[in-house]
């Protein structure tokens, strides 16, 4: 492929963006169409890749290199292989569709979409860039949006919540810093580039390749989130609007977990083999108390982050393994969760814009007042905990499958996260939909069409995986293997 | 309810049908598998427990009994007699919910797409029986590729429709003719085991302390710990920064500001001691001209 469509897939909504920087503030429906051209632009694209990705070819695809700061040997360096481009897709699904549902913002909407598109673009780049120094910038470059579209368009604490996000963020991510210049300094020649540190097979004494690995696990283990990094995310998802809780749950979780999988993983192999079992303990922690604390929530949304902060347990329980199936689900289960999730909060903005509170108790009785809604609520919790048949259940148990010959005992106790998150989930379904209908709601109107229209893609993507994985399994399973090889894992489990 | 044959009688007839089989009177269905089940009982002995097989065959007819007895009971109860629904439910619509119908919660014969069915099925609780007896040519079986086994005797046949019917018969005297069959003490001692049955054996109660409960305070332990210990600690060092970086602005503002402003301030008074010495007075400036040179003189003698 000769375009450049990478690049042009990242700076799209850049572009889009500095556009609506000329519009008028009055012109609403413009602005809303540029964002809608520069989402659904990068939603072809993205689409376009997925056809035309060859999962069997080793390397990387759409590849793009120039020279950029040559005294640094920093190189402008994207392309995709079978880890990132699932991310992507996923990044730009939902770009799309959070942007649908972000015409409910009322004020200031010119600023909200300039914000919205430089995140999209940040998102993107981190999922593209093959250079670390690219990599951290694209990093970094999300937080900011991410910071004014809290602060700004949040809910009551949204101030607190947002530069909780954006130093806890910040703070993780200058220790990967730290990381990322002991990779540079340590290599030979000094080169940024993730393919050429991999291929030079880093030769760093024991106890630094330790720090190194911890630099970025820090960093990773803030985003992803990893308890006890967890706390800015319940405080930062209830507090966004519900297009950016989407984003946030969907898109910037990922961000964390994927950096494992493209720089920690491959650059430290023996380090990883030993953090195996860390990494098992700290995701049994993740899935048991994330369904614990999120079975004691009386605020709705509260209740979805700490599931995210649960599945997120899942992926990592995925990686502890370090063999195919494992690590298969782990992706697998990025990207469900996204999508899942993504459809959740999405599910808690249509509820709250209606009835401007998301305590659980306040509700009773919906599914006779807002039936569709009712059926779409049950669809998407359903998926959350993992019913058989929608996408959430092949991930998890993939995870589940490829963890147990390694690491039973933490397997065992996982599984118990998945009761769990049947039972909060049912609770949650009981609360809002079934019982004697509160009379505060007798005038509640039903979910309508655009808000449909929103949701109705994630729900083909859910069945669409539930019933044939295999669509996303085989676009990812040859880069894992790659990964696994490498990592000197198990790929014949 | 009670007396609601009047009200819906293809469902009372159906129900009563289906108690009949259930009851196991032939030549409904039910007789025909209880019997199999009754015949192969006695010959059920495992080894080392030769007298096995009549203890299930009791134990089989007793339950039967009972099955006989309580389906009776409900047939009875519910369909016949009189109608024991509360006032304010005979003939008051129901309160609309959304935007349905209102419905009247008299008690009315369901439509036919359910009342349809149940005739079909109770034709079926009439006459499937047949397939597997001898007088359908065990059909059954030979559709299941089971061979049969020894004719049963028609003494097993006797006693299971005898204890049956004993079982409708002691419901029809209780609930249908109200006539208390156990004397009143034995129905006092009874109540507390009455009692454990009625509440399933106290098995939700159990749940509900041993599983349910300690699972919601562990949820609640967890958000506590989540929100105080865990949280604290990040605004704790929110905190932490927020006071250092104060103690650094006084410091900045006190000592080291303190010490730029005290040079100044020791310049200041120092010129102020040396001003003293440009008292503009001629005599002074001669005095100290001349002390001056005489001092230099003294010096300048001393060394020389």
């Amino acid at each position: 492929m000769n375009l450049p469509i990478l690049s042009l897939m990242v700076f799209l909504p850049l572009l889009a963006a500095l556009l609506i920087l000329w519009v008028p503030r009055g012109q609403e429906r413009i602005i809303k169409m540029l964002a809608m051209l520069a989402t659904g632009g990068v939603l072809a694209l993205s689409i376009l890749l997925l056809f035309q990705f060859r999962p069997a070819s080793a390397g990387f695809q759409w590849e793009e290199k120039l020279p950029w700061i040559l005294p640094i040997n920093a190189w402008y360096h994207l392309g995709v292989d079978g880890i990132s481009l699932p991310m992507i897709f996923l990044t730009a699904l939902l770009s799309f569709v959070a942007a649908i549902s972000s015409f409910s913002i009322r004020e200031r909407l010119k600023e909200y979409f300039f914000l919205y598109l430089l995140l999209v673009m940040g998102m993107l780049g981190t999922f593209v860039a093959l250079d670390l120094f690219l990599f951290y910038i694209f990093w970094e470059v999300v937080l900011v949006p991410m910071y004014f579209l809290i602060g700004i368009w949040g809910g009551p604490r949204r101030e607190y919540a947002a530069i909780k996000f954006f130093l806890y963020t910040l703070a993780g991510s200058v220790l990967m810093l730290l990381s990322i210049l002991t990779c540079y300094l340590n290599s030979n020649p000094h080169t940024f580039s993730i393919p050429a540190l991999v291929g030079q097979n880093l030769s760093l004494s024991h106890a630094v390749q330790w720090w190194v690995f911890l630099g970025f696990f820090i960093a990773f283990a803030i985003k992803v989130p990893i308890f006890p990094f967890h706390t800015w995310l319940p405080d930062a998802h209830v507090e966004a609007p519900a297009p950016i809780s989407v984003l946030l749950a969907g898109v910037l979780l990922k961000m964390g977990s994927y950096g494992f999988l493209r720089i920690s993983f491959p650059l430290m192999p023996a380090v990883t083999q030993s953090f195996s079992v860390i990494l098992a303990i700290l995701g049994v922690i993740n899935i048991v108390y994330g369904a614990f604390v999120a079975m004691a929530q009386t605020d709705f949304k509260r209740m979805v982050a700490y599931s995210s902060v649960s599945h997120m347990g899942f992926v990592l329980l995925g990686f502890s393994a370090l063999t195919l199936t494992g690590f298969n689900g782990a992706l697998l289960e990025m990207f469900n969760h996204g999508v899942i999730t993504g459809g959740m909060f999405f599910l808690v903005g249509v509820l709250y814009d209606r009835s401007h509170t998301r305590d659980l108790n306040a509700f009773g009785g919906l599914g006779v007042q807002m039936p569709v809604y009712a059926g779409f609520l049950t669809f998407f919790a359903m998926a959350s905990l993992g019913l058989p048949g929608l996408s959430g259940f092949v991930s998890e148990f993939m995870t589940l499958l490829g963890c147990f010959p390694v690491h039973p005992v933490a397997t065992m106790a996982s599984v118990l996260g998945l009761v769990l998150g049947a039972a909060y989930f049912l609770l949650m379904i009981q609360k809002i939909l079934l019982g004697a209908l509160n009379p505060k709601w007798t005038k509640l109107p039903d979910i309508h069409r655009v808000e449909m229209g929103v949701l109705l893609p994630l729900m083909l993507f859910i069945l669409w995986i539930g019933f044939w994985p295999k669509a996303a399994l085989a676009l990812q399973s040859p880069a894992l293997s790659n990964l696994l090889v490498r990592l000197g894992g198990n790929i014949g489990w | 309810m009670g007396g609601l044959w009047k009200s819906m009688p293809v469902t009372a007839l159906t129900f009563t049908i289906a108690a009949i089989t259930m009851a196991g009177i032939p030549p409904f269905s039910g007789f025909w598998s209880k019997e199999e089940i009754l015949t192969v009982a006695i010959h059920f002995s495992p080894a080392g427990f030769p007298g096995a097989g009549s203890f299930f065959l009791g134990l089989v007819l007793a339950i039967s009994g009972l099955t006989a007895f309580y389906i009776s009971r409900a047939v009875i109860l519910t369909f016949f007699g009189e109608s024991r629904a509360k006032a304010h439910d005979r003939g008051q619509p129901l309160r609309a919910v959304g935007s349905g119908a209102a419905s009247d919660s008299r008690s009315h014969e369901s439509p036919f797409v359910m009342t349809g069915p149940l005739m079909i099925l109770s034709l079926g609780a009439i006459a499937i029986g047949f397939i597997g007896s001898k007088w359908g040519g065990h059909g059954f079986q030979h559709f299941l590729g089971i061979g049969t086994h020894p004719e049963g005797s028609s003494a097993i046949g006797f006693a299971s429709i005898g204890v049956a019917s004993s079982g409708i018969l002691l419901a029809l005297l209780r609930y249908g003719f109200k006539i208390q069959i156990l004397p009143a003490g034995l129905r006092a001692a009874l109540q507390p085991a009455y009692q454990a049955i009625h509440h399933s054996y106290y098995v939700d109660e159990l749940y509900e302390k041993i599983l349910i409960n300690p699972a919601l305070s562990l949820a609640r332990a967890a958000f506590r710990f989540d929100q105080k210990a865990v949280d604290g600690a990040v605004n704790g060092a929110g905190q932490a920064g927020l006071s250092l970086s104060r103690l650094k602005g006084w410091f900045d503002s006190v000592i080291v500001d303190g010490f730029v402003n005290g040079v100044g301030e020791v310049v200041g008074w120092t010129g102020g001691k040396l001003r003293l010495l440009q008292t503009g007075l001629v005599q002074n400036y001669l005095l100290l001209a001349f002390t001056s040179a005489v001092m230099l003189f003294i010096l300048m003698r001393g060394i020389g």
